[in-house]
């Protein structure tokens, strides 16, 4: 499957048409210490997995870092979630104290290792018999993924929303020091109100307040993202438009069809310039004739 | 739809004729496969993604390497993407595919596949835990509605209701956004019903006008049951309540009662007698609703209601608070406390205390107003429930000032109001606001009160209260005039001129 899955992304960019603004507007925010959002929409089909891809080969290129988050109709990645995600994919060594307090607030009799300081309460860890002090500066604490709030000890939503936020951006921003780091998340339109609050609240402020220098995010979903005014110049909304006929006689060629122009401005009026209609039309096409050469 | 394998030379019209139909590409790339990976590749689009173990499932018959040979191929489809780890057909397409699913011809063998897929997640859902556990347990009951309808939707209601007991919104939103994907498919009583629970959802969230259109579109419906019209009547008049809008209230309270007169929920007419009661005390009609509340608390204590017993007793302790009878009034909110002791119901405890506490504030006796306000927010920080966080402190603001402890106090005024802005309780917000800058101008810090009576000004206007906005600006306006100053302290400083000018003269005099 691994192969399988790098074929389908060499594919996928090998076959990428247009969407120039949106990869230089992507490069900018790379370059750009203040700008720390792209925001792109567009409906469905119209090409916005595949603008992630290019991106995210764009900084393949660059030897830079990245994390996902897709949204999907099975599993609502909460705030919770979002930051587990997020820490899985900078590495957990910086989040210690963000693990610690995941696991105390979800743990039933669980005790906090390390202090809000970052300190180590060497005392109270029973785990850490015979463990010398300077060992635990190595200490790992290893989440155990519950995701209900522990039973017995019942801190308020949210005061536990605050203090895991808290403990986590000083992580997120030790673990993405030194080069641009990109988080792309995708299928915005399908996480919940609360979760969307807290990402622009509670996320997307703290780069905006420059406590999360070199982090860039970038927010792909059908419905328009409406930042409020204070991230005027920090993020930028950018909608994706159809192809036209010159984006898809592109597309024909690299798909190595060269059945002219009639054809392309035949596939134009069928598909509307959606990507997704688009290229299931090629796929059939090229399945006949494959089954026509087959013959 | 035509499941026609599809030559090359037919390609150009059978182009046009999909470009006629939602998903019609899809259709026409179907066409092209082989009919037997084409059947499987529909099939997938049942689940919200695959991998060879859920083919297998699909498909009993297929091994191992043939069920990863499969998914290889069907990555190579422009439709078809990978997600960590699994694969995904566009939403776009799978909802097209979803859907073909639901027709007639094709139900019989859709309700096979779903069961074996519920089965696949039931077995998952036993051996996952955290997260992964939620995830198996949401895809279980989404197979289960299509392979059995009536059990799936129980399931999907049990877990919406418990979801949304413990104020995991986001998951209900997921739990909604999973059955809507059954559509018109889904039986007409139970589809309102979906609706309904998002006007529940949309009122959680105090998205009131949204909430309000969903119950009226249940409503509006001739197919809603008498025991959907009375709980989405009911639902309006909580609605109502909220805002304050007392009239609204008591007619959709009334529509709730007749629509429950069909309805064999003993408890669902005790709630609604409960809210009704609630708008004759908020609107002075005490006699009518004590009336009302000894009627009730007769016939609960009758059936052996004892939750709504608790109910009862708790309104009427208000009912006698508010005719200034606040030693009966303590009386029956501790009946009501005791009984919800007993049945160990600790959240239901909050409001009750919150009640004794305010009781106790009437009576000037603030400490034990402060211990019972104490233990009533406790539980509302256990909770996790903003607005009852927000106005439990509202309410202990009171308290803490009357105690002597002034910067407690307007902290306190501060978390609350911060609180309320969270749930987007302007008028509450507005209420807060406005208290702490009478707190401030009491102490003559006329800036702070100022700024304060500004922003519950503002906070009115944005609750639409033009009258209460009205009032605050008249206070805003008496702060302002504090920073000119009194007309003694212009005739004091035009006499000490003068005085200076007559010394400055006479010293020129004797020059």
């Amino acid at each position: 499957m691994p192969e399988a899955a790098a074929g389908y992304l060499d594919a996928l960019l090998a076959e990428f048409v247009n969407r120039e603004d949106e990869v230089k507007a992507f490069i900018r925010l790379l370059e750009d210490g203040t700008r720390t959002v792209l925001a792109v929409w567009g409906e469905g089909g119209v090409g916005k997995t595949s603008l992630q891809a290019k991106m995210k080969h764009e900084l393949a290129l660059r030897s830079l870092r990245k994390a996902e988050i897709a949204w999907n109709d099975t599993y609502n990645y909460d705030y919770l979630a979002i930051m587990r995600k997020l820490r899985d994919d900078c590495g957990v060594d910086h989040f210690k104290s963000f693990t610690d307090l995941v696991n105390y607030f979800t743990v039933p009799e669980y005790n906090l290792n390390i202090n809000l300081q970052g300190g180590v309460n060497v005392l109270q860890d029973a785990k850490l018999e015979n463990t010398q002090v300077r060992d635990i500066t190595g200490i790992v604490i290893k989440d155990l993924m519950l995701d209900k709030p522990r039973t017995d000890k019942d801190v308020p939503e949210a005061e536990r929303v605050m203090r895991l936020t808290d403990a986590f951006i000083p992580g997120l921003a030790a673990a993405t020091a030194g080069a641009p780091f990109v988080i792309f998340m995708d299928a915005a339109e399908k996480m919940a109100d609360k979760t969307r609050s807290w990402i622009w609240d509670g996320l997307l402020t703290h780069a905006r307040d420059g406590k999360l220098p070199g982090v860039k995010f970038v927010i792909c979903g059908r419905a328009e993202p409406k930042p409020d005014a204070s991230f005027k110049y920090t993020c930028q909304v950018r909608q994706l438009q159809p192809l036209k006929l010159e984006h898809i006689e592109a597309y024909l060629e690299k798909r190595g069809l060269k059945q002219g122009r009639e054809f392309a401005m035949l596939l134009l009026a069928v598909s509307k310039g959606n990507i997704l209609e688009l290229s299931n039309q090629v796929d059939a096409y090229l399945n006949l004739m494959e089954a026509a050469q087959g013959r | 739809m035509n499941d026609r394998p599809l030559s090359l030379a037919d390609f150009t019209a059978a182009l046009q004729a999909a470009a006629q139909d939602p998903g019609g590409s899809v259709e026409l790339l179907l066409r092209t496969l082989p009919p037997r990976k084409a059947a499987l590749l529909r099939a997938a689009a049942i689940s919200h993604d695959f991998d060879a173990d859920l083919l297998q499932v699909l498909e009993p018959g297929l091994g191992q390497t043939q069920a990863e040979t499969l998914c290889t191929e069907f990555l190579k489809l422009s439709m078809v993407t990978t997600v960590e780890g699994a694969l995904k057909i566009h939403d776009q397409a799978r909802q097209h595919l979803f859907r073909s699913w639901l027709g007639a011809d094709r139900r019989e063998a859709f309700r096979d596949l779903s069961g074996r897929l519920a089965a696949h997640f039931e077995a998952l859902k036993q051996t996952a835990v955290g997260a992964a556990q939620s995830v198996a347990e949401n895809r279980q009951i989404f197979h289960l509605i299509g392979a059995n309808e009536a059990a799936g939707f129980e399931a999907f209601k049990t877990r919406f209701q418990s979801a949304r007991k413990q104020f995991e919104l986001a998951e209900c939103e997921a739990l909604l956004r999973l059955v809507r994907e059954y559509g018109e498919s889904i039986e007409p009583v139970r589809r309102l019903w979906i609706i309904h629970l998002e006007g529940d959802l949309r009122a959680d969230l105090r998205r009131f006008d949204e909430a309000k259109a969903a119950y009226q579109a249940v409503l509006a419906d001739p197919q809603a049951t008498p025991e959907l019209r009375a709980r989405s009547w009911y639902r309006i008049g909580n609605l109502e309540r909220e805002q304050r809008h007392w009239a609204e209230a008591e007619t959709a309270y009334g529509e709730a009662r007749n629509a429950a007169a069909a309805v064999k929920s003993e408890g669902l007419g005790f709630r609604i007698t409960d809210g009704l009661t609630a708008v004759y005390r908020e609107t002075g009609r005490l006699d009518e609703a004590e009336a009302m509340l000894e009627r009730a608390i007769k016939r609960a204590g009758e059936v052996g209601n004892r939750a709504s017993l608790t109910v009862f007793y708790n309104s009427m302790g208000m009912l006698l608070q508010k005719r200034g009878d606040t030693g009966p009034a303590i009386e029956a909110f501790k009946q009501s406390l005791a009984r919800l002791h007993e049945e160990g119901e600790t959240f239901r405890q909050a409001q009750v205390l919150n009640n004794l506490g305010l009781a106790y504030a009437d009576r000037t006796e603030w400490a034990e107003s402060q211990r019972y306000l104490e233990d009533c927010l406790r539980i509302e920080e256990q909770r996790g429930h903003t607005l009852g966080q927000a106005k439990t402190l509202h309410n202990l603001v009171r308290a803490y000032i009357a105690l002597g402890q002034e910067s407690k106090g307007l902290e306190t005024a501060e978390r609350a109001a911060g609180l309320f802005v969270d749930v987007r309780d302007w008028f509450h917000a507005a209420v807060v606001k406005r208290m702490m800058g009478r707190i401030q101008r009491r102490a003559r810090r006329y800036p702070e009160a100022r700024k304060a009576f500004g922003e519950s000004l503002g906070l009115f206007q944005q609750a639409g209260d033009d009258g209460e906005a009205a009032a605050t600006q008249v206070e805003l306006s008496e702060v302002e005039r504090r920073r000119r100053l009194p007309w003694y302290i212009w005739v004091a400083l035009v006499l000490f001129g003068l005085l200076v000018l007559v010394f400055l003269l006479a010293i020129a005099g004797d020059l």
